[in-house]
């Protein structure tokens, strides 16, 4: 969601900074071509590069972005395409790891590939990101097997498209860095971050408009861009840095990398039933790989303190503006991905459907009636920029996050079967304050370190809000679980005894573990249309086409 | 079962309805975590003190001292040349008048009363390695 969102706000408190001053401190080159811009010296060509620059590296971080939230809003498609059952407890995995696997990749590699760009030279990593990212595309839609090992391969090429957008978004700040003067530069970032944050979300209406035609086409739309993106990179995209010669952090990274996703696959684990428990917290592998994780992960720090050159710069925490943008930047990313997540779910679920659109239609309904968020984050992001490089980041960061606070309490607040408007400006007040909180905080960030750190902050910056993505969405899911597991079971019953379903039948349906249910209620609604009043029951539950390729209580 | 009973349950309107209290229950849950966590997020925010910018002046400096960026004060005028104590090389701490007046001029200058009482103290740099 947050991928490319890279060094936001870079340029934006030193505007007009360095112009003409070339290179300083330790990053060397960047600027290199800008500088030589700022003196008026330049061929025509020179003078494009910039916007050639631009342009692709926008292709570049959007269809990231677009690939990061294209899933969510599909999975039910793609579980019926593989005919897989994801309402059995143990596929749960399968469809949480297809979603995370993605953010948790770009997370663990971006800081790790914006070092390899500095070393080997940032274009070329950049190209490279768009070849591996295009062969993830290509292979994903061409799934040979079904049920568990279909899952697999998903799961694994969507790894290898986040790969390939952790190489892109890593270095498409600093090719912008390279290409463009420092007095442009925040403009730069800027359309770039725009376009990262736009891709988020114009990933869930796409992703709902391809998915009823076949779930294939969610990947596959990706190949074309891909194509044509690694063509058009490797023929107009130079090298305009000199390279650094620094050293890889393989123990920080490895570290990080196994750290974090031991703390998601515990996460993972812990939604899923376990002994009498409706979730797994209790479980000893869970607890043993929360632990672990989080042991590794304070292991990884001690290791930072004492390597030659950290892939986390620890004593830049010692800078308040910076360790307080980034804890502030973590959380609220962990809050802002459990949310969207949580709204297709409530749409898709339950308020669709009870406003009469079929089941095909709910994806992109979803992804439509979302509209007020992106809109007011794209309305609010870029004018908040222009006003944090006058007022400082303190008062619009903390505003902004009061009013998200304020639209999370009025979401709450919301019945189940809201009036429309009433939850439009509820998204609105949220995408505003994400917008006045995001652009202040990163360019907050990144202003408070040294030029030389400029490298290291901005992917540390990236590391913490993908992260936070990624640890949100196995968050949220047993929240959301934890909620369900104390009423839905009484509730169903009672529902369904209340309609003359058979109570032996009704108790098995109710004592289903939530997890099931939850997605249950996507095949829910297609029963209208595939079962007649004269069919039997059980029978009726099982829809010929359903979201999901097997309805919870078909399982006899 | 009656015909009217299971032409109920295959409505659009019946699963919905059914799972939307227990959902609803849910969202609290969920919405009151994301509360807590803004919340934190905005006390955090608000923690990190006035307008800071990185002194580009000390970095400079530092270039031609084949020293890192090291002079770290909030408003490059209170603080001129304050580099920090903790590991300041020789030389940065030293930042040139000249460059010092332009970094103020350029970033922090206009807005002077945007920085707070943070410019007395001077936050440590990171070390050199």
């Amino acid at each position: 969601m947050t991928a490319g969102a890279g060094a936001v706000g870079g340029g934006g408190n030193r505007r007009g900074g360095d112009g003409g001053r070339g290179r300083r401190g330790g990053l060397s080159g960047r600027g290199g071509l800008g500088s030589r811009g700022g003196l008026g010296a330049t061929s025509a060509a020179d003078r494009r590069y910039p916007w050639i620059a631009l342009s692709n590296t926008t292709l570049g971080v959007l269809i990231s972005a677009i690939n990061s939230s294209i899933v969510i809003i599909s999975l039910p498609a793609i579980f019926r395409g593989i005919h897989l059952d994801p309402l059995t407890p143990g596929n749960v995995s399968y469809l949480l790891w297809i979603l995370m696997g993605f953010l948790l990749v770009t997370s663990v590699l971006v800081v790790g590939f914006g070092r390899l760009g500095d070393i080997y030279g940032r274009v070329r990593i950049y190209n490279l990101g768009f070849v591996v990212f295009t062969v993830g595309s290509l292979c994903l839609p061409f799934d040979p097997f079904d049920g568990g090992n279909g899952a697999l391969w998903l799961i694994v090429w969507r790894l290898v498209q986040g790969v390939g957008a952790a190489m892109l978004s890593a270095n498409s700040a600093a090719i912008l860095t390279d290409a463009f003067p420092a007095n442009r530069r925040g403009m730069a970032i800027g359309i770039n971050q725009v376009a990262a944050i736009a891709g988020s979300f114009l990933g869930l209406i796409v992703g709902g408009l391809l998915s009823e035609v076949d779930w294939r086409l969610v990947f596959l739309v990706s190949v074309p861009f891909g194509l044509f993106g690694t063509i058009w990179s490797y023929r107009s995209l130079r090298e305009t840095s000199a390279r650094i010669p620094a050293k890889m952090d393989w123990w920080g990274n490895g570290l990080f990398a196994v750290g974090l996703t031991v703390l998601l696959v515990g996460i993972t684990y812990g939604i899923q039933p376990y002994g009498g428990h409706s979730m797994g917290w209790t479980g000893p592998w869970v607890l043993s790989a929360l632990l672990g994780g989080v042991a590794l992960l304070v292991v990884f720090c001690v290791v930072e303190s004492r390597v030659a050159s950290p892939m986390f710069d620890l004593s830049l925490f010692r800078i308040k503006a910076f360790a307080a943008g980034n804890f502030a930047g973590l959380l609220a990313a962990i809050a802002r991905g459990g949310l969207q997540f949580m709204l297709i779910i409530w749409l898709q679920g339950i308020w669709l459907p009870l406003h009469g659109y079929s089941f095909e239609d709910t994806p992109l309904w979803a992804g439509i009636y979302l509209l007020p968020l992106t809109i007011a984050f794209l309305a609010a992001g870029p004018a908040s920029g222009i006003l944090s490089d006058r007022r400082g980041a303190r008062v619009l960061a903390t505003g902004g996050l009061m009013l998200v606070a304020a639209s999370f309490l009025g979401l709450l607040l919301l019945p189940t079967n809201f009036p429309y408007w009433g939850f439009a400006l509820l998204l609105a007040l949220n995408g505003v304050g994400s917008g006045l909180f995001s652009s202040p905080n990163g360019s907050a960030i990144m202003s408070s370190v040294p030029a030389s750190r400029r490298g290291v902050a901005s992917g540390m910056r990236v590391t913490f809000m993908n992260s936070g993505s990624a640890l949100s969405i196995g968050l949220f899911f047993s929240l959301m679980i934890a909620g369900l597991a104390s009423t839905l079971p009484s509730a169903l019953h009672n529902g369904l005894l209340a309609h003359h379903v058979p109570a032996a039948e009704a108790s098995r349906v109710a004592n289903l573990p939530p997890v099931g249910s939850l997605f249950a209620r996507s095949s829910a609604t297609t029963r209208s249309r595939t079962c007649s009043a004269r069919t039997r029951w059980p029978r009726c539950r099982r829809p010929t086409r359903t979201r999901w390729s097997r309805p919870v209580s078909s399982r006899n | 079962m009656p015909p009217a009973d299971a032409h109920a349950l295959v409505s659009t309107s019946f699963f919905p309805q059914l799972i939307s209290g227990a959902f609803h229950h849910g969202l609290v849950i969920v919405f009151t975590a994301a509360i807590l966590m803004t919340l934190i997020s905005a006390f955090a925010s608000l923690l990190r003190g006035g307008r800071y910018v990185h002194d580009e002046a000390g970095a400079t400096a530092s270039l031609a001292s084949a020293g890192a960026a090291q002079g770290s004060v909030p408003d490059a005028r209170s603080g001129s040349g304050a580099a920090s104590g903790s590991g300041a090389a020789s030389g940065s701490g030293a930042a040139s008048g000249s460059a010092s007046v332009s970094a103020s001029d350029e970033v922090t200058g206009p807005y002077p009363s945007e920085v707070d009482g943070q410019s007395g103290p001077v936050i440590p740099a990171p070390g050199v390695r």
